[in-house]
This record gives C-alpha cells, structure tokens and sequence, in this order.
C-alpha cells in the first residue's frame, strides 16, 4: 500500500513539472502557456515529489525509502514519457486538469 | 576546446572503449538479482524451502550431524533455509584440521528431518550468471576484477562527461521523439540515462568499491609488505572484522542456545534467527554467533550477536561500524548487491540493471550513427564502422540469446552427462561466438531484427519448454485462489516471459526501421496510388 501511495504522489509530480515545460505545453495543450501557470505547475510538481520522497522515508525508514523513492521515480518518468510520447493529451488526467486551459 | 566540447570527447570515447564490456556486466549483473530464483529454477528437483516455527530443535540437530562429522572442527556454521536461502535446505559449513594436520572444509545439506535432500541435476545456476559480471569467464578471476575495475572506473568518468555534455539535462527530461534516426537515439540514450541516474552512479561506483580490494592491491602491498595474508589483513582492517580467537585447550560445555536466542530476539524483536556460527566449539575460548536472515537496512551486513559460548555474556552486536568510511562502503555494497530488496524494490533494481544496458546499447548504437555521416568520404575508415556496427548486432542482441541458451541447456543436457554443469556455461559462449559471426555476414539492417527476434522466440519459449521437461511450469507454479503454487518459479518463468516481448517488440521496431528491399519496394509502388 505505501508503495502504491508513493506511485500515486510521483506519478501527478512529474506530469506537473512536465506541464512546466513549454515544448510539452504545446504536445498537450496546444499552446503555450502563461508564466505564472507554468511556474505554478513547476512548484506542484516538485511538492508532490518532495511528497512522495517523506511518504518512502517515513514508511520504509529514512535510507530505504530514499533507495526506494529512486525506484518509484524511475516508474512515475517511464509513465509520463511513454504518455508523453504516445498520448501526450492523456498526461492532463495524470495531475487531474480539465479539458480546457 | 571549452569544457562541454571535451567531456563530449571524453563521454564518446570512455563509453566504447569499454561499452562492449560494461553492456556484459549489466546484464549478467541484472539477472543476479534473480540469483537465487534462478538457482531454484535450474534445480527444478529441489523442493521449496520450508518454514519452520522453533529454529532452535533444527541448529541443534544441525550440530550435533556436524560434531559427528567433523569431531575436532575449529568452525561450524548452521543456515536455516528460507525463501531467498542460498539451498532450500539445511546447509552446514564445516573447518578444521585432520589428525594429519590438514587444514580441510566440508559441507553438507539436510532436511528438517535430519535426513539428506534429494539429489539434484548438476548445474552452476544464477550464481555462476552472476558473477560472471565481474569475474567474467575463462580467465583468472583476479584478471576479471581488474577488468571490471577499470570498467567501472571508465563507467563513472562516461557517466559524468555525459551529465555535463547534456546541455538541457532537465528540459530534456520527458522528450522522447521516435522516428527521428539518430535524433530519437540519442533521446532514448538521454531519457534512459536521466530516469536511472541515481541507479547508474550508485551501481558505478559501489561496483569499483567491491574489487577494490584487488584494484589496489599494488598500493596495499607498498603499505602492509607483501604474504599470503596480506589480502585478509587489508579486508579485516576495511571491514573491521576481529581476528578469530585462539582455542585454549580447555574443554567447557556451552550455554543452552534457546537462552542466547531469547536475548537475539530481544535484541532484534523484528529478526527471524537465520543461522548460527561457532568457533572452538567445546573449547573455553568459544564463541556463538546467532545471525538474522537477511541485512538489517541497506547495509551489507546480517545482524547478529557474538556470545561467550561458556558463560552467554554478549560480547559484540552486529552490524556495527568501525568507522564512517568503512560505514559508506558498507552501505554502497549493500546497495549494490540489494540484498535488504523485497520483491518489488528487487523488481526495481532488475528493470533498472536493464535499462543500465539498455543506456550503453543505445549509446554504441549512437556512435557508429554519428560516426557514419561523418566519414562518408573515408572508405577505409568506413570499412572499420561497419565491423563496429555489425559487431554491435551481435554483442548487444546475440548476448541475451547466449544467456536464453543457457537455461535451454540446463533443461535439454542429459542429467547424468558428465561436465553437465561446464557445458551449460560453454553453451553462452559458443551461441554467443555463433551470433557474433552472423552478425558480420549479415548486413546489419537485417542482422538486428533477424538477431532480436532470436531473442524473442528463446525467451518467450523458455516458460514452454520448462513445462514440457518439468512439472514446475505456470500451470502448477502460479499462486491462484485456493492454492499457493510456487512463486519463486512463476515469477522466472514471466519474467521469460516479459522479457521475450520485450525483444519481440524491439525486433519489430528493427523490422520497421530497416523494412526489407522487397516491403520496400511494394511501399515505394503504393505511394503514388495514394497520392492519386
């Protein structure tokens, strides 16, 4: 269950920050987007990261769960880039954002 | 030349000169995170290990057979079986001298029940797999350590030079364009690369750590003089292991064990007691040691109390560290051989090992695609590329063939053939010789779908062949409502399994990418309809 809950946090994490990234803007959204919201998903991205690595380490010990956050980011990027390469609209689902932007 | 322009230079060259070498270690690396399951896989004859409820009846008995054996043994070691045991049964290490004064080891297994297992075919299974990563094969294992050393050395230094080469290492997290050439090889070296770093640099470099002791054999030697105990006397200062007590001569009877495994417990409440190791046993001088099952963390090392075996006093309580360096080499170590991993972190590791190789194929791949633009005009240079590449087919898609044939021979040899167990290990290398010199009479284009579609069907047929030679196939083995089956099995076998789709969609990618002159052909024709 910590593992899945690990998943669940990495998984919005990474989309988020790719959401960040102008050139993915584009692949998803079609445009790119403002500045500030740009930032805004940066920042979401990189909490629920930060989420997630305290979520490993509180519930596997500080050394295990900072070997198995590496694992767990490892699975969360292969998902997001394999979306992103594949169904680059399907990474919007991933951290829960509407249709429209 | 600026610094990016030289760890460019730097990353290009470090990562051939050993690519070839580093993608065998990786692979015969991953696979030894399954060591154990694939021992039990190889040695199907084997029962499951069993779980007992009181350890102390078992180590008991255990020393009692050994005291027979070996009456004026100096050391004696009793490991219980459990799931990832090295045996699924009882095993005892015995060491002493003979009244002719030889010094001898032995070791026998049991069952629970005192009698002896079964008789297994003969086979090195996943251990010998896995440490041919860095001992290697055929020659002197010290040459290997050298050789994997240097490997590691050049590794870290591709490893580096690649993180300061790559320009937009974070813009270009998530960019993976397919269908570019040599565009989306490069992002799928990238993409690879970035998603295991923290794997790469740690596996890098804990790797260098554990034959360090070889590597730097010629400094030890300027410090510590040069006899045949130097090597332990370096390793006993490194890992702060105490030199053993001397035996006294004197006969004393030890304490009861289920007394030194309360206070275990009470030490380690979460332990189960995995084993026990006695030196001098009967002497004044003796000494118990009650060890746990597996490491305690992600240090390399199984928890364990030291007792006095006449009077039970606790004399040192393991894992401890000697000092903060010989604390992070501890720790490297047991990351590197993740020997703490349950089953999904393991899983972790394993996809991580392969997609280490995946990082240095992908990269030779690179190389010879860079380099064939660049000397178009250069036939001589060319002639030598395309031994590169072709040699490339054959050691990135031949070598996981040769490892398929391995486990075919394990089930096709006869069982009572002699040197069956060599032979499986020569079948690797002679399937791999085979592979690398169809890899030069076939042009590559067609080489690495004919070669990755080998890999396809020798691992997507292993699970079949197993349950045609054996009764432990997917059909008895995987744990369903009502029955518990054999995990342990299941799992090598879909992993044969997902690994032989893995290759059999890589081949189709190959297939796609380099469409024979023929589907060409018919493509080229279709085109113009289309178009009309």
């Amino acid at each position: 269950m910590n593992w899945i809950i690990a998943v669940f946090l990495a998984l919005p994490g990474f989309a988020a920050l790719s959401m960040g990234m102008r050139k993915h803007q584009k692949a998803v959204f079609g445009a790119v987007l403002a500045a500030s919201r740009s930032r805004t998903y940066k920042l979401i991205g990189a909490g629920m990261l930060v989420a997630s690595t305290i979520w490993c380490m509180a519930a596997f010990s500080w050394a295990l769960g900072l070997t198995i956050m590496c694992g767990v980011a490892t699975l969360a990027s292969v998902v997001v880039i394999l979306l992103l390469t594949y169904s680059p609209a399907t990474v919007r689902y991933l951290c829960w954002l509407p249709q429209s932007q | 030349m600026t610094l990016r322009q030289s760890m460019s230079w730097a990353h290009t060259w470090t990562g051939l000169l050993f690519g070839w070498v580093l993608y065998f270690m990786f692979v015969t690396g991953s696979a030894g995170y399954y060591d154990i399951e694939l021992d039990r896989w190889m040695q199907p004859e084997l029962a499951p290990a069993v779980e007992y409820e009181d350890p102390i009846p078992l180590m008991e008995m255990a020393l009692d057979l050994a005291a027979e054996k070996m009456p004026a043994a100096s050391e004696v070691g009793v490991y219980l079986p459990y799931e990832r045991s090295f045996s699924p049964y009882i095993r005892v290490l015995l060491e002493g001298d003979t009244p002719d004064g030889e010094h001898v080891h032995d070791n026998f297994e049991l069952l629970t029940d005192g009698s002896s297992p079964p008789e297994a075919r003969d086979t090195t299974g996943g251990q010998t797999l896995y440490r041919m990563h860095w001992t290697f094969h055929y020659i002197p294992r010290v040459v290997g350590e050298f050789i994997a050393g240097f490997a590691t050395i050049f590794m870290f230094a591709a490893i580096v030079s690649g993180i300061i080469t790559h320009k937009k290492i974070f813009a270009d997290f998530f960019t993976l364009r397919l269908g570019k050439g040599q565009r989306s090889w490069l992002d799928g070296h990238n993409v690879i690369s970035v998603m295991t770093l923290p794997y790469q640099i740690m596996i890098t470099f804990s790797g260098f750590l554990l034959v360090i002791t070889t590597f730097f054999l010629p400094i030890f030697i300027v410090q510590y003089g040069w006899d045949e105990n130097t090597v332990e006397t370096v390793s006993r200062e490194m890992y702060g292991i105490e030199p053993g007590i001397e035996r006294s001569g004197e006969s004393a009877d030890p304490v009861d064990l289920a007394i030194l495994a309360e206070k275990f417990s009470i030490e380690f409440p979460k332990e189960t007691l995995g084993g026990v190791a006695i030196s001098n046993p009967g002497d004044t001088n003796s000494i118990i040691s009650l060890h746990g099952r597996t490491p305690d963390g992600i240090i390399r090392m199984l928890p364990g109390i030291d007792f006095s075996a006449v009077t039970g006093e606790v004399i040192e309580v393991r894992p401890r560290t000697v000092s903060d360096s010989a604390g992070v080499i501890n720790v490297l170590e047991g990351l590197h051989e993740a020997l703490f991993a349950g089953p999904v972190l393991r899983v972790f590791f394993f996809v991580s090992g392969l997609m280490g190789a995946g990082m240095i194929a992908t990269g030779l791949v690179l190389w010879t695609s860079k380099r064939r633009q660049k000397l178009r005009k250069n036939e001589h240079a060319q002639r030598n590329l395309i031994v590169i590449e072709r040699l490339n087919v054959g050691v990135v898609a031949g070598l996981p063939v040769a490892i398929a044939a391995f486990f075919y021979a394990n089930r096709l040899l006869p069982v009572g053939m002699e040197g069956r167990a060599d032979w499986e290990l020569h079948t690797i290398f002679i399937t791999w010789l085979v592979l690398l010199v169809l890899s030069l009479i076939r042009p590559p284009e067609k080489a690495w779908s004919e070669q990755l579609s080998f890999a396809a069907i020798a691992f997507v047929f292993l699970p079949v062949l197993n349950a045609l030679t054996t009764p432990l196939h997917l059909g008895n083995t995987l744990p369903l409502p009502g029955r518990d089956g054999n995990f342990m099995m299941a799992g090598v076998d879909l992993w044969f399994l997902v690994i032989g789709v893995g290759f059999a969609y890589a081949a189709s990618m190959a297939a796609r990418k380099y469409p024979s002159r023929k589907r060409a052909t018919v493509k080229a024709a279709e085109k113009p309809a289309v178009a009309e």
